[in-house]
């Protein structure tokens, strides 16, 4: 099992801080100047099956069920032809492919739901759920950014934006949450 | 809607209950575990972009009137489905709809947005919103067999 660690939560919420302004290539970069930067220090007990933060229960434990299918099927997507929708579609842009990747996996926390992940005709990558009383959708694009469209069936009406960190870990949260 | 010098406007010949068809490629599908059933992508659901210019280009359908499903998918690889509805379910989603004669290809039409951005120009693509709301309202007309939704609902099973 892998153990997500409260450093990779810190990085990944450095990264989808820019997602809402997105250029693939530099925000890989920074992410990877940033992993590198972060402090190595551990506050939290980790065991094999979470990280335990003392007189709290455990919280984030990665799902490895579904978390290497989805990032294989990921990968597919690069290879896809082009036209591969009948109305010119074009393949995903690996660029592309690897943030979403890295989106995947700072989902991929205990009791998360799997996603589905779709190529765009335009060579983004699409990610989203319509499970306990929500449907969220993540639209990464080369050409117009990162967009989240979240409606809980619960709460009204949906919105939709460019994706902010808040804005991803509002549909962690949710997506986590029990009913 | 513009595309260059080209203005789209919803054309009243295509009637109410007239059937507009969209192609689903095999796999774009979902399981909606609120709805309990197998929902196309809301990705499907997008206009395209041209790859020379850059510029987007309104929602390739099929009018389907007078035509079969299985005629609107010839020439089409295998696993390929087909949804649709009906054109005054679309005006209500504030889309537009015209034809759009193409040699290659049978009755090709064109589905539009007519929401205005904050600039009063028209929006460049369909919203979130519609396109969730196209997703959950398409009717399959080349239906999904049992084991593929079985597939997709244990792929998004919780």
């Amino acid at each position: 099992m892998i153990t997500i660690t409260e450093r990779d939560i810190l990085v990944a919420k450095a990264v989808t801080t820019n997602i809402s302004t997105f250029d693939v290539a530099s925000q890989l970069a920074d992410w990877v100047t940033k992993r590198e930067a972060q402090p190595s220090r551990f506050e939290y007990l980790i065991s094999e099956q979470s990280i335990t933060v003392p007189n709290q229960p455990p919280e984030f434990v990665i799902s490895p069920a579904w978390l290497g299918r989805v990032k294989r099927r990921l990968e597919e997507l690069i290879f896809l032809p082009e036209n591969w929708d009948s109305y010119d579609g074009a393949p995903v842009d690996p660029r592309v492919a690897r943030l979403a990747e890295s989106l995947v996996e700072w989902f991929g926390v205990a009791d998360m739901p799997p996603p589905d992940v779709f190529a765009t005709s335009d060579g983004g990558v699409q990610i989203e759920w319509h499970v306990r009383r929500v449907n969220i959708e993540i639209d990464i694009s080369p050409f117009d950014g990162t967009t989240i469209y979240f409606h809980d069936l619960n709460a009204g009406e949906p919105w939709s934006r460019p994706a902010s960190s808040t804005d991803l870990q509002t549909a962690r949260r949710r997506l986590i949450a029990p009913l | 809607m513009t595309d260059g010098e080209v203005v789209f406007e919803d054309d009243p010949s295509v009637e109410t209950n007239d059937p507009v068809w969209r192609r689903v490629p095999p796999g774009w599908w979902t399981f909606d575990h609120n709805e309990g059933r197998v929902r196309p992508t809301s990705k499907c659901f997008q206009y395209s972009k041209n790859k020379e210019t850059g510029k987007k280009h309104p929602m390739s359908v099929t009018l389907g009137q007078g035509l079969t499903p299985d005629a609107a998918l010839a020439g089409q690889p295998e696993g390929f489905k087909l949804v649709g509805w009906i054109a005054g379910h679309l005006r209500n989603l504030e889309l537009g709809i015209c034809r759009d004669d193409q040699p290659d290809i049978i009755a090709h039409g064109l589905v539009f947005t007519m929401q205005l951005d904050s600039a009063g120009q028209r929006r460049n693509n369909i919203s979130d919103s519609v396109r969730d709301r196209l997703s959950v309202s398409a009717q399959w007309l080349i239906p999904l067999s049992p084991e593929e939704i079985e597939t997709a609902r244990l792929r998004t099973a919780p």
